[in-house]
């Protein structure tokens, strides 16, 4: 990897997990 | 520090429900977000270091990370949410700064006060312990994480899956740490 490569691999590690964490931070179910 | 700074962000959450979740992830990355295209147009500079931790050294991240620019950063991110309230764009502004300060304990003297400054801060774990940074960052994603389970169980309104954040954030630490990590 260079230097172009680490760039761009910092920006898809901040960026990827973003949608799943907020996804899986939804609020609980309404129990019945 | 690179979970930690999910952690530091679900804990922001869990402080301030009322903000969305996206945008504090967002924020709480967003000094690295800036880092990959400012290297990419030459405005920032990276060399690699193998077999040196962390793998790589920061040459100048001024426009990213400096102080000054952090505080920059924070305030016009913070002002993108103010349609929300006040509230929850000084919450955002806080998660953009979150960042300088994690990255704070964890960089080398890498971090200027402000673009060109001679002033160089950081405490240098990623040198110093070039593996105990990542057990002091797994001591800051636990507390940051159990203090987000908590709030989740008390408030309700968010962290409907807290166990699989903490398992997501839990591998994402896992994935950087220097075992594993392809620097």
């Amino acid at each position: 990897m260079n230097e172009a490569g680490l760039a761009i691999f910092v920006l898809v590690a901040f960026v990827a997990p973003v949608p799943l964490l907020a996804w899986l931070d939804r609020p609980p179910r309404a129990r019945s | 520090m690179y979970a930690g700074h999910f952690a530091a962000g679900m804990a922001i959450k869990a402080k301030a429900p009322a903000a969305p979740t996206w945008g504090l992830l967002v924020g709480i990355g967003l000094l690295d977000i800036l880092f990959g295209p400012f290297v990419l147009l030459g405005i920032e500079r990276v060399s690699l270091t193998p077999g040196v931790s962390p793998g790589f050294s920061l040459d100048y991240i001024d426009w990213s990370h400096s102080l000054a620019m952090a505080i920059v950063w924070s305030i016009a991110y913070g002002a993108l949410f103010a349609r929300y309230g006040m509230r929850v764009a000084g919450v955002m502004a806080l998660a953009v700064f979150s960042h300088f300060v994690l990255d704070l304990p964890m960089h080398p003297p890498d971090l200027a006060l402000w673009p060109g400054s001679s002033i160089h801060l950081g405490f240098g774990l990623w040198r110093s312990m070039p593996t105990g940074w990542w057990l002091v960052e797994l001591l800051v994603i636990a507390g940051a994480l159990a203090y987000y389970g908590y709030r989740a169980r008390t408030e309700r309104t968010f962290g409907g899956r807290v166990w699989a954040v903490v398992l997501v954030v839990l591998l994402l630490h896992i994935m950087n740490s220097p075992w594993l990590s392809a620097f």
